[in-house]
């Protein structure tokens, strides 16, 4: 396959709204080309115009331009094989997904606010995330798996902002949450996700 | 059909998060129970407990519960038509929805912040709001009238709502530069069943 035939996903280089995304592809062993920003400047002065929604990631596929992570995020799990049984089933995925993106931006405050409020920040995200985990929590249905015997991106998306906590030291916040540990568990140690965490840590 | 066959939308009393989906059922004409809390206590005591996220609206038909605006509008609009062709056509869509919830969440502070906040609130939405639809804006190709071309699909409603709530809120000049996406308004404003239910909130 020509190297123009790949999918590509554009963003910075860093894990961030892309790397769920980049997970899915990474579990699947679905080839696509990992396309990251040479700095901010690179974002601002190269690829913003060309965006479809002046945002990042966004994904090409053909001559087809999508933005905003989670619709990519759901788009490519279905294509692959990580996805709804049904419409409904779908539903139910996709609202573990977007919760999971609004803890992610939690997080935000403390990684990259400005230095003098970051650990308020971080106390607040130490107190407040938990309780909102533990709805998540209540919502898996297999052993480890959000779904009952059959893996589905959420399993990735929370691995993912697993991740995040734990290079940012609040990983504390998943200590009353079981299931959802047995969940990261399981993707934290598929080796093909191993493998591509070994070269983008 | 019994009431509780129905779906149900749970939510405040207003429009917020729920109206874009609240249109899918006036614009289909499809039935359900439209459930209001009486006030934020009657939330905190009662349906949060209750929510599949803690969270409002959700969403519940038969014994399955979803939380999440635009999950739910996303399986209503594909479930009654108002959705994409193609898996990419869905996410394309999907992708207008989710820019305009995240420009919905950039008007909040000064539509519902504290008042002595509201003047900077405001001339930050009227620095950067306006290039950001510019880019929505951008996707509306050619003679099309709906965002995704001739037929209405949700991420209309969605814009819809949207519109409504800055021109409330005195902010309608952040569409200056957008001239298709008012015409995509003013198209889902003339729509007879969206016009018959706003008639019916008055």
């Amino acid at each position: 396959m020509a190297t123009s035939d790949k999918p590509k996903l554009y963003y910075f280089d860093g894990r961030g709204r892309a790397e769920p995304i980049r997970l899915i592809f990474a579990c699947t062993g679905v080839e696509f080309e990992d396309i990251r920003f040479k700095g901010f400047e690179e974002w601002t002065n190269k690829y913003k115009s060309e965006s479809p929604l002046g945002t990042a990631p966004f994904y090409e596929e053909g001559d087809v331009k999508i933005g905003g992570s989670l619709g990519i995020v759901r788009y490519v799990s279905d294509k692959h094989g990580l996805g709804g049984a049904n419409p409904f089933e779908s539903a139910f995925l996709e609202s573990l997904s977007d919760a999971m993106f609004d803890l992610g931006t939690k997080l935000y405050p403390f990684m990259f606010g400005p230095e003098g409020e970051r650990e308020e920040a971080k106390k607040s995200f130490l107190e407040t995330i938990p309780v909102k985990l533990n709805y998540l929590e209540r919502l898996v249905k297999g052993e480890d798996t959000f779904l009952d015997g059959k893996q589905s991106y959420p399993d990735l998306h929370i691995s993912a902002f697993h991740m995040d906590c734990t290079k940012f030291q609040v990983s504390d916040v998943f200590e009353d949450c079981p299931k959802l540990q047995k969940v990261i568990g399981r993707i934290d140690s598929n080796v093909n996700v191993m493998a591509f965490r070994e070269k983008h840590p | 059909m019994a009431t509780s066959d129905k779906p149900k939308l749970y939510y405040f009393d207003g429009r917020g998060r729920a109206e874009p989906i609240r249109l899918i059922f006036a614009c289909t004409g499809v039935e359900f129970e439209d459930i209001r809390f009486k006030g934020f206590e009657e939330w905190t005591n009662k349906y949060k407990p209750e929510s599949p996220l803690g969270t409002a609206p959700f969403y519940e038909e038969g014994d399955v519960k979803i939380g999440g605006s635009l999950g739910i509008l996303r399986y209503l609009g594909d479930k009654h038509g108002r959705g994409g062709a193609t898996p990419l056509e869905n996410a394309f869509l999907s992708s207008l929805s989710d820019a305009i919830y995240d420009y919905g969440k950039v008007i909040y502070p000064f539509v519902h912040g504290p008042e002595e906040k509201k003047e900077d609130a405001k001339k930050e939405i009227l620095a950067s709001l306006p290039a950001k639809l510019k880019f929505l804006n951008g996707n509306v190709k050619g003679e099309d009238t709906f965002l995704a071309g001739k037929q209405l699909t949700y991420p209309d409603l969605h814009l819809y709502v949207f519109h409504l709530e800055c021109q409330e809120a005195g902010l309608g000049e952040v569409f200056k530069d957008c001239p298709q996406l008012l015409k995509v308004v003013a198209r889902v404003g003339s729509c007879e069943k969206i016009k018959a239910y706003y008639e019916s909130k008055k």
